[in-house]
């Protein structure tokens, strides 16, 4: 099992002059932390015009500047939206290339398409045809990366024959993944030989029937390239010493995360379209919610509370088959910083010494 | 957190409710237009009670219904929405609307609160080329619309949100849920026009409509439903909303 912590990079109101600096000074410090400890993953969400739930629109910089302040860390872009009117194909090619050589080599590359239409809407995208563009560009990068020179006649971009250039570090090309939130994304996921990064906190009978369907299509996938054969899910991670005060902070968290997802405009609320049949994150922390004064139901299998009850938690997980758990450390800050950091030591420190990975191990006996 | 509406209502003017729903009330036949656009944002948080998050971007619903049968004979029913959040729930917040039916209307104001008043003509009329939405009033038209050349979709593709509307209840002002179930038997899409939009009339004077989404319409069966709470449009909603029959939240 492995481990990683995922940012959307929320930052709460009222905005002052310091308050972004200070919300992205913090990620940056825990990525630090995360690498000394040996968690294996950070990733970083591509959002744009998210009030509050998400100021992460250049990913690829933040993730960079993680890069070049760790050792060993992977950095993973989660995700790039392949729509065109947002990203051109050609530009996610060309900046996930430098970001592998610069990070040498520790770049993953997450794909999606948006589920907002706040972001969709605010590029005059059609949210009809997002699948349609994903399916197009995920399969055009990586002979973007592998072959010398490259041209696409497509449906939703062509170019001429042009050497898309850097090459990333990584051979045949970084690690693929796609966001997982719609049910059936990660069957799309599978019949691409790609990973699938799970974005919603389905609970673990659900979670385990999504991973062996998975599994079965990967058997006979038709790959993009490099085949990815991971699933990832997300959860919530505070730990503390006194379970009920990991707990309740863990609750604060979800919640506070929760209220924020609620905020936003998402497609299928506006836009009604068989493309998007999932609100995303929402449903799971409020699906139990039946009034506004009613508190939000927690998720079923979050990390939060003391060292054993998380180990419990992240068993259960383990045994769906799902190969690494990204966390989501805070939301609008609304948990301090240091104990953002204490609860990261206290989880690598208590809990991941029950799911070590080789690389782990390794780590382990090379800091003995 | 959440920014909140600036609206800080007194009961001054509002609808008085004399009783609350408390029965369902299932319509059949029932078709559902809506046209939904975004609005400029200033305007539209001023527009909203203190109790209410806005979305981002704020945006706004104008949905016409028909009944051709009902307990109170046919009706159709035209409503502008401002869309928000009661802490995280989804919410039309109401503005204004109207009804070709009287007895419908004093129904809809007296059990829920709507600010639905009377109007000449409200109607909604699928024609070949695509489905029209009519509302005169006082002589003049206050809304024309049609959705062109609407083609099917999924009925589970559709999103109806509960009403939340401003009324005074026992002297105080109060948020009333009008919730609703319903059934969706076909669903359609197609491009929204505006021949008239007149947004003062519909209750929404300082609103400033910018981008027009795709409008949807539906047949199937509708069911108003009872009361289940109300909130204090004045404090936040995770603190002042009220489950019918029992003491607000601390």
């Amino acid at each position: 099992m492995k481990f990683g912590i995922f940012y959307e990079i929320s930052v709460p109101r009222p905005w002052g002059p310091e308050t972004e600096r200070q919300v992205y000074a913090n990620c940056i410090e825990q990525c630090v932390l995360a690498d000394q400890l040996g968690f294996d993953h950070v990733w970083a969400v591509e959002h744009h015009f998210l009030e509050e739930y998400s100021h992460c629109s250049a990913p690829e910089i933040f993730l960079a500047t993680v890069a070049a302040k760790t050792e060993r860390i992977r950095v993973g872009h989660g995700i790039n939206v392949c729509v065109p009117e947002i990203n051109h194909p050609i530009r996610i090619a060309e900046r996930s290339a430098v970001l592998d050589l610069v990070s040498n080599g520790r770049l993953d590359v997450g794909t999606g398409r948006s589920a907002t239409w706040t972001e969709l809407g605010g590029f005059r995208a059609n949210p009809d045809l997002t699948k349609a563009t994903w399916a197009e560009i995920v399969r055009a990068l990586p002979k973007m990366w592998m072959n010398e020179r490259y041209a696409h006649d497509g449906v939703c971009f062509s170019m001429p024959e042009r050497a898309v250039l850097p090459k990333p570090y990584q051979k045949p090309h970084p690690p693929m993944w796609v966001a997982v939130t719609s049910p059936g994304t990660e069957i799309d996921a599978a019949e691409a030989g790609i990973g699938a990064l799970g974005l919603t906190f389905n609970d673990f009978a659900e979670q385990e029937r999504r991973v062996k369907a998975y599994r079965k299509v990967l058997a006979n996938c038709d790959p993009v390239g490099a085949i990815n054969d991971q699933v990832a899910t997300v959860n919530f991670l505070f730990c503390h010493e006194d379970a009920k005060i990991g707990q309740a902070t863990g609750l604060r968290l979800a919640g506070t995360f929760g209220y924020a997802a609620a905020q936003l405009v998402s497609a299928r609320e506006v836009y009604a379209s068989p493309s998007y049949a999932s609100f995303g994150l929402l449903p799971q922390v409020r699906r139990a919610s039946a009034a506004p004064g009613d508190a939000p139901a927690p998720p079923p299998g979050m990390a939060v509370g003391d060292p054993k009850h998380i180990i419990e938690v992240l068993r259960g997980w383990e045994s769906t088959g799902v190969d690494c758990v990204n966390f989501l450390l805070n939301a609008l800050e609304t948990v301090p910083q240091a104990e953002v950091l204490d609860s990261l030591r206290l989880f690598a420190k208590e809990v991941m010494p029950h799911f070590k990975t080789d690389a782990r191990a390794k780590s382990a006996v090379a800091a003995e | 957190m959440p920014i909140y509406g600036g609206y800080k209502p007194t009961s001054e003017g509002l609808i008085e409710i004399s009783e609350l729903a408390v029965d369902r009330v299932e319509v059949e036949a029932a078709q559902t237009a809506t046209f939904t656009f975004e609005v400029l944002s200033l305007a539209a948080i001023d527009a909203l009670p203190a109790a209410l998050h806005p979305p981002f971007p704020t945006y706004c619903s104008l949905v016409v219904r028909r009944h051709d049968d009902s307990p109170f004979g046919a009706f159709t029913t035209a409503e502008l929405r401002l869309h928000a959040r009661a802490t995280n729930h989804y919410v039309g917040y109401s503005l204004g609307g109207f009804t070709d039916n009287e007895a419908a209307g004093a129904w809809l104001r007296d059990a829920y609160g709507a600010p639905i008043q009377l109007a000449e003509t409200v109607s909604l009329i699928r024609r070949h080329y695509g489905v029209e939405a009519n509302v005169a009033k006082g002589g003049r038209s206050v809304l024309e619309a049609v959705i062109e050349t609407p083609g099917f979709i999924s009925g589970a593709d559709v999103l109806y949100v509960q009403n939340s509307n401003l009324a005074s209840l026992a002297g105080a002002p109060a948020l009333i849920a009008e919730e609703f179930e319903y059934a969706i038997k076909e669903a359609r899409r197609g491009t929204a026009r505006f021949t008239t939009l007149d947004l003062p009339a519909f209750g929404a004077p300082t609103l400033t409509r910018s981008t027009l989404l795709p409008a949807t319409w539906t047949a199937g069966t509708w069911t108003y439903m009872p009361v289940r709470f109300t909130i204090d449009p004045n404090r936040p909603a995770m603190a002042g909303t009220r489950k019918v029959g029992q003491p607000a939240a601390a």
